[in-house]
């Protein structure tokens, strides 16, 4: 018996260093998940306005853009839950914070991280901003790099950062994401046909816990007398088109009867937006850096009204000029 | 818990180390541990279907005392019939049930009646066609007097449940794994290595190959229309290769994990895609289960004893029932037919017995005729595999029509290439171990440690550099 576990010992003992060292390099890479929480954890406090959600606002919105101290804390494929927690996590620090700006789009409401193909993202929540759920501690890749993904790309990861010294933090030094440039655009009308299938859900049971979190979110908001600013986000009309009309209606109908319960709630519906051309999109449903400029222009503009209305004298002429016929959405 | 996944490797080396250091004097102990190390495997995946398999191991267990008892053959008969019925009345609810319902439905609206399916969402205990063919096994033997009824519960338990071979077999026989259980069991170097060596090789077959090859599967047979004819056939090879993987990557790794333990399960594999012709085949390819129905089906229905259209009628039995014990699908039901259609000629001509040995046994090379015995098995077998892998009968017939429907040459886009590397290495290595247990059980050839571990840190390279998300095995499914 001790030949054999002598034997073993030395025959795991290389894998299971490398496997150390190189869990211990991967976590060393400096990412977004690291630097949008080192970030809050030092302006927290001095924040007016808190950008949340998916990639859509995370390409979408550029802080640089706007008068408030923004930040963009979005990341993509973020859900409710996430940004519940982020804001959960810095709850002693939203001195300043006056608005939340939170995308619900057609996926927002369904599906949850765990059970998706991004479930690989919930280690990143762990890990970088120190969130433990009940669900995500339980399994164990959730508190690993190594194990959730692929060899080739942990290597090579490993290979861009200490050998050729780049560097995986894509984001501007205000949250916003870089990488969606008009140089690198996509075909626009098979990436909506594709992104619109991505993003339909077929199980539902996920959809009244997203709506108790987004509850969730409101209240702690009005309670801290912080204005919730809900958006859907512009899209090109070939992502549009291939949406679900139920599915659509669903969560539009959901973040309306929100926005009418609650005082300290504001919705617009960017959907079918006509300001926004081709040439202000990256793919289907994600702006380049320059219509990313021209929404948060947009957004800005409607954040400075949110913050100094009060949701019972709110100009419906701002309002009803965002919200297009329900009869033109499919 | 899965085999391929973290979870294990800390699960083994736990019960490993409890088992030959701390319950190590106490034969009882150590199967009580194993006991609680099965329960609590089985419990990670549905701890609700714990109670069935309790329940199952229970009433065997008692049926089996009692036939034992039964002081004439009626009241053996009755124990017998009992427990026959309740194990396979679980079986037909769990597994059979909505197949059946809507298979009347549908054969009733052929008449013209309209009859809605009474369906109901039935979660399928996992591992449960194996556990019930353990426990039938153990009360027919019984009854026919070959063996004696175990009176301890426990080591009983540890035979039904024993977790390396709980959720996908190789189906026991308390003939031979009873024995074992009720032994000492003493540590053996030589065979707890060989049993690492083992799941090294059942990781690799599963996650290296048959893992991959699904990638390409999965996507060739969901949209089937848009692939060439060649694509198709790729996909259908590689499907062949990924069910083997899987299943005989599967009972490697089971069969290492109890040789850990110093227990010796069945064999279930002995290389069949080098079979000559067909019968070959099935004497090489779940073993285990083929000889389940050759002794409890095959011959207590007559076997080959009576004239040929008795052998023909027990041949499509098996075959037929083998399908059916798949899954709850026709096209496991028309894969079986196909299957006892391709071993009707060699039954009718008496040559069902022709390929005993091995393949070119004792040389490197096979003969001419060898070869094209092993490519024609081969292209049978990935025929049938087709019904095996397809939703529908009807999506099966479609998929070899489009073989010659579509335009039959193009590249085949989206197959890595790195895979088919593995492949050719994964073919090589099985051709050069075929005489072995397995293809790394050599224990006669004796390399260098240096060239062995190199070699093995090569698979293990390979199973960390292809190793994604954890994959069920196919046959859990079953």
């Amino acid at each position: 018996m001790k030949r054999f576990l002598i034997t073993v010992l030395m025959f795991f003992s290389p894998i299971i260093i490398s496997a150390i060292v190189m869990e211990v390099l991967l976590r060393r890479i400096p990412n977004d998940y690291e630097y949008k929480s080192h970030y809050l954890d030092k302006n927290s406090d001095n924040i007016d306005v808190l950008v949340l959600g998916s990639s859509h606002s995370y390409y979408g919105i550029n802080p640089a853009f706007m008068k408030n101290k923004a930040f963009n804390a979005a990341y993509v494929s973020q859900p409710l839950f996430y940004d519940w927690q982020i804001i959960k996590k810095y709850d002693k620090h939203w001195h300043h914070l006056k608005v939340i700006v939170l995308p619900i789009d057609y996926f927002s409401l369904y599906g949850k991280l765990e059970h998706s193909a991004e479930s690989w993202r919930v280690k990143d929540y762990n890990i970088y901003y120190g969130i433990n759920t009940g669900n995500s501690s339980y399994n164990y890749n959730y508190n690993s790099e190594l194990l959730t993904n692929k060899l080739r790309l942990n290597m090579a990861r490993i290979k861009s950062m200490y050998v050729n010294h780049e560097t995986d933090v894509l984001c501007s030094n205000l949250g916003w994401g870089t990488e969606y440039t008009f140089n690198k655009r996509k075909d626009l009308i098979s990436s909506g046909k594709i992104a619109a299938k991505r993003h339909f859900f077929t199980d539902m049971n996920d959809f009244n816990e997203n709506v108790g979190i987004l509850k969730t979110i409101i209240s702690y908001a009005l309670q801290n007398h912080v204005k919730v600013l809900l958006y859907t986000s512009p899209a090109y009309k070939t992502y549009v088109q291939s949406l679900n009309r139920n599915h659509l209606n669903k969560t539009i109908n959901v973040v309306k009867m929100l926005g009418n319960a609650y005082n300290n709630v504001f919705y617009f519906n960017w959907l079918n937006n006509k300001e926004f051309f081709a040439t202000d999109f990256y793919d289907a449903d994600h702006f380049d850096e320059r219509g990313a400029q021209k929404f948060t222009r947009e957004i800005d503009s409607v954040v400075s009204v949110v913050e100094k209305t009060d949701h019972n004298r709110f100009s419906p002429r701002l309002s009803s000029s965002h919200i297009p016929d329900q009869g033109n959405q499919k | 818990m899965l085999f391929n996944s973290i979870s294990f490797a800390l699960f083994l080396p736990i019960v490993f180390v409890l088992y030959w250091f701390i319950t190590n004097r106490n034969l009882k102990a150590q199967n009580i541990l194993l006991l609680i190390a099965s329960y609590f495997f089985y419990a990670c995946w549905d701890y609700r279907f714990l109670f069935l398999l309790i329940f199952s191991t229970l009433l065997d267990y008692y049926t089996g005392l009692k036939i034992a008892a039964a002081q004439d053959d009626k009241h053996k008969k009755a124990w017998l019939w009992t427990s026959i019925g309740v194990n396979l009345g679980f079986l037909g609810f769990f597994k059979y049930y909505n197949f059946f319902s809507v298979s009347f439905a549908e054969a009733v609206a052929h008449l013209g009646f309209r009859v809605d399916p009474w369906t109901i969402k039935v979660i399928l205990p996992i591992g449960i066609s194996f556990y019930t063919f353990h426990g039938l096994s153990y009360v027919i033997d019984i009854y026919k007097g070959r063996i004696r009824p175990e009176k301890s519960f426990i080591e009983y338990s540890v035979f039904v449940s024993f977790f390396p071979l709980l959720v996908a077999g190789p189906i026991e026989r308390a003939t031979h794994l009873l024995p074992q259980i009720k032994k000492k069991r003493f540590f053996d170097y030589a065979k707890a290595i060989d049993g690492l060596r083992q799941i090294l090789w059942g990781l690799f077959k599963k996650i290296v190959i048959a893992d991959q090859c699904s990638y390409y599967v999965n996507v060739v047979f969901g949209h089937s229309a848009h692939f060439s004819g060649v694509e198709h056939i790729i996909a259908a090879i590689l499907f062949a290769f990924q069910i083997y993987c899987d299943f005989s990557g599967y009972s490697d790794i089971a069969l290492g994990v109890a040789r850990l333990f110093g227990i010796e399960l069945l064999r279930n594999f002995a290389f069949p895609y080098f079979s000559r012709d067909i019968a070959e085949f099935w004497r090489r390819w779940h073993i285990s289960l083929s000889s389940w129905f050759k002794d409890y089906l095959y011959i207590p229905l007559g076997g080959s004893k009576g004239g040929m259209w008795m052998k023909i009628r027990n041949t499509f039995i098996i075959f037929l029932v083998s399908g059916f014990w798949h899954g709850a699908n026709w096209t496991f039901i028309v894969w079986g037919a196909l299957n006892a259609f391709y071993f009707l000629p060699l039954l009718i001509f008496n040559k069902n017995r022709t390929n005993l040995e091995i393949v070119a046994k004792g040389k490197l090379f096979p003969t001419g005729r060898e070869c094209a015995g092993i490519v024609v098995t081969f292209a049978l077998t990935v025929l049938a595999w087709i019904f095996f892998r397809a939703a529908s009968v009807g999506d099966a017939v479609t998929y070899i029509t489009e073989i010659f429907l579509n335009p039959f040459l193009a590249y085949p886009t989206g197959l890595n290439m790195v895979l088919v590397l593995f492949l050719c290495f994964f073919i090589t290595i099985e051709w050069l171990g075929r005489e072995y247990q397995y293809a790394l059980g050599y224990p006669n050839i004796v390399f260098p440690k240096f060239v062995r571990w190199s070699f093995y840190y090569a698979l293990v390279f390979g199973i960390w550099y292809f190793a994604g998300p954890e994959q069920q095995f196919i046959y859990f499914q079953f």
